[in-house]
This record gives structure tokens, C-alpha cells and sequence, in this order.
């Protein structure tokens, strides 16, 4: 699935953390650790798979675990309003990580 | 927290809050230019690095009540009123749990063409700066410059790396086109108090508030004194007389630390009269000395 950052957002990325404030909330979020490289890929365009190959190379996770971590995540960015879909099919991304 | 990092997260509230002013202005569709803190054009040497405080923007004068209603609708508290503030009655102080300060200004001190006009000789050769990721309207360098010089001259000698960066290490044709745009705006005064050329403009009415800035002078009556003398009409002098006597409402706020009581009033009242009694016979003595 393809995500982007929400639009009416400001954020700035400081001390390895992003610190996000949307237009309907002045509450600053404060994305660390996966979170924050998440938002860093997604800003760089990043797309589900190519955030889950990321993590891979960057972690020691299983793929099947990665993919399910980064959904929930991206899930959690959803409900807090900071990421929408952007068009593209829904897919399994674990298999699809599983797969490639 | 160390010093350091203190600064570094006010300086990532402050960059989230010019963010979010511009988001909220976008919506609106209200005009604003960013000024001071992150909005500063790198190129402005040793003034850039520095860590703000609140965030500055300038609104359109006419765009103003729109914006600062927003806010308010917003959850952001009013701090000090544009008639409360600074001698100038150029801005409000608004503030946010989250996000900090901000300065809302609808004129900025010291361009004395009618803030309409300035405001759209900024805007006609604005350009934009990205802060927090997003896209903010920020007057071009030389206005960025007479910005901070006319903030410097007020500043007494606090703001000296400001007149160091934009007009003694300026090239010849940069204060030139400052100078240039000074005149435009209306704005000679505030630019030769900044640069040492006040007494040039010994005659102009508002020469004793800048005198009264430059000197870097702290006292009530000095102040007032600087402030009535500069007032040109009796509309203006009227609005120093009662900003002389009344009591500011925001400022009793933030003293007694919530709504005043009716006895709170009074008292600050009576504390007002007293003072403004001393400065009187203050003043007339300094007089009858002369």
C-alpha cells in the first residue's frame, strides 16, 4: 500500500526524533526510534515495501515481523491523522516482503 | 537539560509554530510574512544561528482580526493586546500550550507609511523559505535587513551582531538598496537610529522615542515622556494619556494570575494613580529645573 504524509502538517526533525504538529491540533507528536525513520522514508517516498526492505537492511527483524511492526505503525500515523493512503492496491506487505 | 538543549527545543517550537501559522493562514487565505528567528535569510551572517524565542510573523493589516479570531477559536490564549504591548501598539502576543509565544504584528516599528503600504512593498518582492517542511512567505534580504536594523535601533545595544550583519559588513550597494527601500517605507528615522545617524533627524517628532530606544534608557518617565512627544495629533496624545493612566487588563492577568476581582482592580487602580501622581510631579520638577 502507498502512504504519504497527511497534508497541514508541520514537522521538523530534531535529535533523531520527528516532531510533528498538524493544523486541527497543536499537540506536537513526537515520532522516535522506528516511528521517526518511518516518517523519514515516507518523506523521501518511500512506499510500504521499500519501508519494510529498509528496516530489514537496517535491522536484525524477520521480514514477517518488520512487515507486521511497520503496518501496525503506519496504522497508528493513521489514526493520529499524520499519514493518508495514496492511491495503490491493498497488499499483504509481509508476504509481499516474505515473497521478494 | 543542559543550556543547549533547552535552546534547541525551543528552537524546534518555534520553527513548528511558524509551520503551523502558515498552514493556518493558507486556510484562511490571510497574508503573512515571516520575520526574525528561522525565517532569516541564511545570507545574513551571525544572526541566523541565533535561537528565537516566540515566532514573528506580519499579517496584512486588513487580514489581522480574521487571523488573530482563528487563533483565538484555536485554543490560543491572548497574551498582551497590539494598544498593551510596546509604546509602537504594533503587535499581539498569543500563546499556545504546545507551540509557545507568537508575535502577530499588523505594523512593524518604525515604517511610518500606513502599515497597508508596507505591508504590500514587502509582499511585491517576498520570496519563501521552508520552515518545519513547510512553505512560508518571508520579505526579500534587504527588507529582512531593514526589519532587523529598525528592531535594532529599539534594542539599544543588544541587537549589535543585527547592525554588524546588515549594514556594517554590507557592501556599498546593499545599503544602498536599503537605504532606498527605508525611504519607500517611510523609514529613515528607525534605519539612522540603528546606524548612528539619529541626530540627523533631530527635528522629526518621533526623534525623542528613538533617542529615548537608542540610548537604551529604562524608566517609566523617560519613556512616557519620549512617547507623549512624539504623539502628533491629539487623537495620538489622548491614546499615550489614557495608556498612561488606565490599567492594562493583560497585564493585571498575568500579575494576579487569572481574572482580577473587583478588589484586584481597584487596588491596581489606585497603585496606578499613585504612580502616574509621582511621574507627574516628577516631570513638572525636571521642568521648572530646566
Amino acid at each position: 500500500m502507498t502512504w504519504r504524509q497527511a497534508p497541514n502538517l508541520a514537522w521538523h526533525w530534531f535529535d533523531g526524533a520527528a516532531y510533528v504538529v498538524s493544523l486541527a491540533d497543536t499537540t506536537i507528536v513526537v515520532l522516535d526510534g522506528w516511528s521517526g525513520r518511518i516518517w523519514e522514508l515516507l518523506a523521501s517516498g518511500a512506499d510500504q515495501p521499500a519501508i519494510v526492505a529498509t528496516l530489514l537492511d537496517e535491522s536484525d527483524g524477520l521480514p514477517d515481523q518488520v512487515g507486521s511492526d511497520v503496518a501496525v505503525l503506519l496504522a497508528g500515523l493513521e489514526q493520529h491523522g499524520l499519514v493518508e493512503h495514496s492511491g495503490g492496491g491493498v497488499r499483504n506487505v509481509a508476504s509481499t516482503v516474505h515473497e521478494e | 537539560m543542559g543550556a543547549q538543549a533547552t535552546a534547541d527545543v525551543r528552537d524546534a517550537r518555534v520553527r513548528l509554530a511558524h509551520g503551523y501559522l502558515q498552514l493556518l493562514a493558507n486556510e484562511l487565505r490571510v497574508d503573512i510574512l515571516h520575520v526574525k528567528g528561522p525565517a532569516i535569510d541564511p545570507l545574513i551572517q551571525g544572526v541566523a544561528e541565533r535561537t528565537s524565542f516566540d515566532a514573528d510573523i506580519l499579517v496584512r493589516p486588513r487580514h489581522v482580526e480574521r487571523f488573530t479570531t482563528a487563533l483565538n477559536e484555536r485554543g490560543w490564549q491572548r497574551f498582551l493586546g497590539f494598544e498593551e504591548g510596546s509604546a509602537f501598539g504594533h503587535a499581539m502576543n498569543l500563546r499556545d500550550e504546545h507551540l509557545g509565544l507568537v508575535d502577530v504584528h499588523r505594523s512593524w516599528p518604525g515604517f511610518e507609511v500606513d502599515p497597508a503600504t508596507a505591508f504590500d512593498t514587502l509582499w511585491q518582492s517576498r520570496g519563501a523559505v521552508s520552515i518545519a517542511h513547510v512553505d512560508c512567505a518571508v520579505p526579500d534580504l534587504d527588507a529582512q535587513c531593514l526589519i532587523l536594523l529598525s528592531h535594532a535601533a529599539r534594542s539599544g545595544s543588544e541587537r549589535a551582531n543585527d547592525i554588524a550583519a546588515c549594514w556594517t559588513r554590507a557592501a556599498d550597494d546593499q545599503r544602498a538598496r536599503i537605504d532606498a527601500l527605508a525611504a519607500r517605507l517611510d523609514a529613515r528615522l528607525a534605519l539612522a537610529a540603528a546606524t548612528g545617524h539619529l541626530d540627523d533627524f533631530r527635528d522629526d517628532p518621533k526623534y525623542p522615542l528613538w533617542r529615548y530606544f537608542a540610548d537604551g534608557r529604562h524608566g517609566r518617565l523617560a519613556e512616557w515622556s519620549a512617547r507623549w512627544r512624539a504623539a502628533r495629533s491629539v487623537r495620538d496624545k489622548l491614546h499615550v494619556a489614557r495608556a498612561f493612566l488606565v490599567v492594562n487588563p493583560d497585564l493585571l492577568q498575568i500579575e494576579v494570575g487569572g481574572r482580577p476581582t473587583v478588589h484586584e482592580w481597584t487596588h491596581a487602580y489606585r497603585r496606578r494613580m499613585s504612580v502616574a501622581w509621582q511621574d507627574l510631579a516628577l516631570m513638572a520638577r525636571h521642568r521648572r529645573r530646566r
